[in-house]
């Protein structure tokens, strides 16, 4: 296009000079020959032709040229608002229009440039913005973090003082009113307890730090004993209560039995809550049988009110009922799920849920735990009462309401107590002191000023003279993964505070009684629990033979030392003679009944000793009969393993 | 339910120490016919119920669930005084104790 514009601007420009010479010349040839004048006018004319002839050039193409180059400038200048203002119908003109056009596109793109730069900037702006919210963000986070494990350390402390002294003051005489309302007190603590522990659970799983324990347990045992603790809440309503429990589970396992608990626990007192009748059960079956171990698929399953379709995703998210309703009525957190999910997760499981409303619920989740060996078969013979006797303990705790708690439980044992306000000077004591003189073992605290619990257990286990010397980690921080860190530090055994008197005297056994490597998994209170059979003196009383082989079987199990009496006469002779901590009683006997012979032992023999009805009869005035006559609880025929230790469990202390 | 199921279910005990203790019951309960024989002839329903009760309850315990249910019956037959059905249950139980 622009070269044949070009050549025709070309020919025109010749046609002009064509026009202006050609009849110059004709003109010329014609007037020559007459007249010198004539030629020298003829020039003149035809010169000024010329001139005329560069004049219209010059005005028609060679000023709007300059016009367009005087544009150019400007426009390069950056003057976009310049316009050339050629009017004309010929190819200048067209160029001048295109470079107004240029120009003005030129302008657009101007605006657009801007805007471009505008908007980059902002979002660098933005991003920067962003970083500074993230950073904000995560520093507000660490701190909020903080401040839960402060906080419930805080809350954690007073309340463990109220419940310690609770405990202290039940123990003293009051009469029954005052009694009722110290196990209100202990209630409401103990409630209120395990909504502090929720929202510390929750934050720290949020931060994704979580360390599992590693450690032998028997799942039978654990289920029932979660499954009795539930039972607590619908036993009034008209609900059966199952465990079905697949044979091809394994007793033992190896994993985290504290957290299995919490969500065990979890489901079931939320079945316990949307169930008004029915049935409530847990169904456990081997998922699979991986290389390292057993796959353990849970299921607690109700007949309540269910969950709508539209409600399921959102029920494992965190903060989240059904609706809120749901809370203002059945009250709870709202956290019980999303942690439950948020541990299984953890421990490489599944959660789902499968439910429909107004039929029922059945919350599933599964756990790959590893192969378990019995606790019973390791090296831990917990210590009895008399062996226990002059130990010495030193009790260290910056809180002295903490301090007194813990002395008292453990003098009322018969443990020699030394009590220190911080962690120095239980070290400085530790240095100064000869071997004789040294404690076998040291309560400690976790969280204290200047030096921790940690950091004393670290000094502890550095130094080899004190290799004797047992660590149990008494904490109010006592949250997931706090077992394995105190393991990590050096601990034997690691206990929750509030204290519970129980679990404090069980521990100190076990803990005097590992004979394991101080690598050995740590000693929680469930472990000590666990073990706590082992060692008891048992009699248990049947006439039939095959009865009392097979109570022996399970008896052995659980490392229990048993004796036997084939009546009730025998049984309250046996009594008389030994020294026995449980007792195991058939209803149904020859020569005297468990009835009569326990009426007997109550009157004349002890009040205290736990008698346990073995009885096939289930019906309600059988039982009452049973403990009309002093006996504390039943187990029914057949004998059930799992029943029998938990029930065992229930009556043991050290 | 197998053997080995019911192992598991008591806990994974022994399987010398189930089979010495199933023996035992087997014995006890062999002993516990003969005098249920007689007892039963004496139409003493009180005592046949006692023993067919704990010969319920030893199987019952090592999950013999057959004997269980067999003694169970005769519990109840023996209980209720019904001689001829008592007599029929008392033949069933001892057929299956060897």
């Amino acid at each position: 296009m622009k070269k044949k514009r070009f050549v025709s601007l070309y020919f025109k420009i010749m046609l002009y000079v064509l026009l202006l010479i050609i009849p110059a010349q004709v003109l010329a040839a014609v007037f020559y020959s007459h007249h010198v004048l004539f030629t020298t006018l003829s020039v003149l004319f035809f010169l000024g032709l010329g001139f005329a002839g560069s004049f219209v050039i010059a005005l028609k193409i060679v000023d709007p040229l300059k016009n367009l180059v005087a544009a150019t400038q400007k426009v390069s200048a950056g003057d976009l608002d310049f316009k050339v203002s050629v009017k004309t119908n010929d190819e200048v003109g067209i160029l001048a229009d295109s470079f107004n056009h240029m120009v003005d596109e030129m302008q657009n793109i101007t605006v657009l440039r801007d805007e471009l730069v505008y908007e980059v900037n902002e979002r660098m702006r933005a991003e920067e913005a962003l970083q500074k919210a993230k950073e904000d963000a995560e520093t507000a986070y660490k701190v909020k973090s903080e401040f839960l494990a402060n906080m419930s350390h805080e809350i954690r402390t007073p309340l463990n003082a109220i419940l310690g002294f609770s405990d202290l003051l039940s123990s003293t005489q009051v009469d029954d009113q005052q009694k009722a309302y110290l196990n209100t007190i202990t209630s409401s603590g103990e409630i209120l307890i395990s909504l502090i522990n929720d929202i510390l659970d929750y934050s720290k799983l949020e931060a994704g730090k979580v360390q599992l324990e590693n450690i032998d347990f028997d799942l039978g045992n654990l289920v029932n004993d979660v499954y009795n603790m539930a039972k607590i809440r619908f036993q009034d309503k008209p609900i059966d209560a199952y465990i079905d429990w697949d044979t091809h589970v394994p007793q033992w396992v190896k994993g985290d039995p504290t957290r299995i608990r919490q969500i065990l626990l979890n489901f079931l007192n939320n079945a316990a809550k949307f169930t008004q009748q029915g049935s409530i059960g847990v169904i456990l079956k081997l998922q699979q049988e991986n290389p390292d171990g057993p796959s353990v698929q849970f299921c607690v399953k109700d007949s309540g009110i269910g969950i709508p379709e539209d409600k399921k995703v959102k029920l494992f998210a965190s903060f989240s009922q059904v609706d809120s309703s749901t809370t203002r009525k059945y009250g709870g957190t709202g956290l019980g799920l999303a942690i439950s999910k948020k541990l299984v997760d953890v421990m490489g499981g599944k959660v789902w849920l499968e439910s429909q409303e107004g039929c029922g619920s059945q919350f599933f989740f599964t756990v790959p735990f590893k192969t378990g060996v019995s606790l019973i078969r390791q090296p831990i013979d917990p210590l009895s009462k008399e062996q226990m006797a002059n130990k010495l303990v030193f009790c260290v705790d910056d809180h002295p309401e903490s301090l007194e708690i813990m002395s008292r439980y453990c003098q009322e044992i018969g443990l020699k107590t030394r009590l220190f306000n911080s962690a120095i000077e239980a070290l400085e004591d530790l240095n100064r002191s000869g071997a004789q003189s040294l404690p076998d073992l040291i309560l400690s605290d976790v969280r204290m000023p200047d030096m921790d619990g940690y950091m004393l257990a670290e000094k502890i286990r550095s130094n080899l003279k004190f290799n004797k010397i047992k660590l149990v980690a008494v904490t109010a921080d006592a949250r997931i993964g706090g077992a394995a860190f105190a393991q990590e530090k050096g601990f034997n055994a690691y206990l929750p505070k509030p204290v519970i008197r129980n679990d404090l005297i069980k521990v100190i056994s076990a803990v005097l009684g590992d004979r394991r490597a101080v690598t050995a998994p740590i000693i929680t209170r469930h472990v000590a629990a666990e073990i706590g059979l082992k060692g008891i003196r048992v009699l248990v009383v049947d006439d039939v033979p095959s009865n009392q082989q097979l109570m022996k079987a399970y008896l052995d199990m659980f490392g229990c030392i048993s004796e036997f009496a084939s009546d009730g006469q025998e049984a309250i002779d046996k009594i008389k003679g030994g020294a026995y901590e449980i007792c195991l009683m058939d209803v149904q006997m020859p020569v005297l009944d468990g009835i009569e012979a326990t009426k007997i032992i109550r009157a004349q023999v002890s009040k205290d000793l736990p008698i346990i009805a073995l009885t096939a009869a289930v019906m309600k005035e059988d039982l009452e009969r049973t403990q009309a006559a002093g006996m504390n609880d039943f187990l029914t025929k057949p004998l059930e393993i799992n029943m029998l230790k938990t029930k065992l469990l229930k009556f043991v202390c050290a | 339910m197998d053997k080995q199921e019911i192992l598991k279910m008591m806990g994974n005990l022994p399987e010398e120490v189930y089979d010495a203790i199933v023996q035992s019951c087997y014995e006890e309960s062999r002993g516990r016919l003969k005098e249920l024989k007689v007892i039963l002839d004496n139409r003493d329903w009180v005592a046949a119920g006692r023993m067919a009760h704990a010969i319920k309850g030893s199987a019952g315990n090592l999950h013999l669930t057959s004997i269980f249910e067999a003694a169970k019956k005769l519990e109840f037959s023996a209980k209720a005084g019904q001689a001829e059905e008592a007599q029929k249950d008392f033949d069933a139980l001892s057929q299956l104790i060897p």
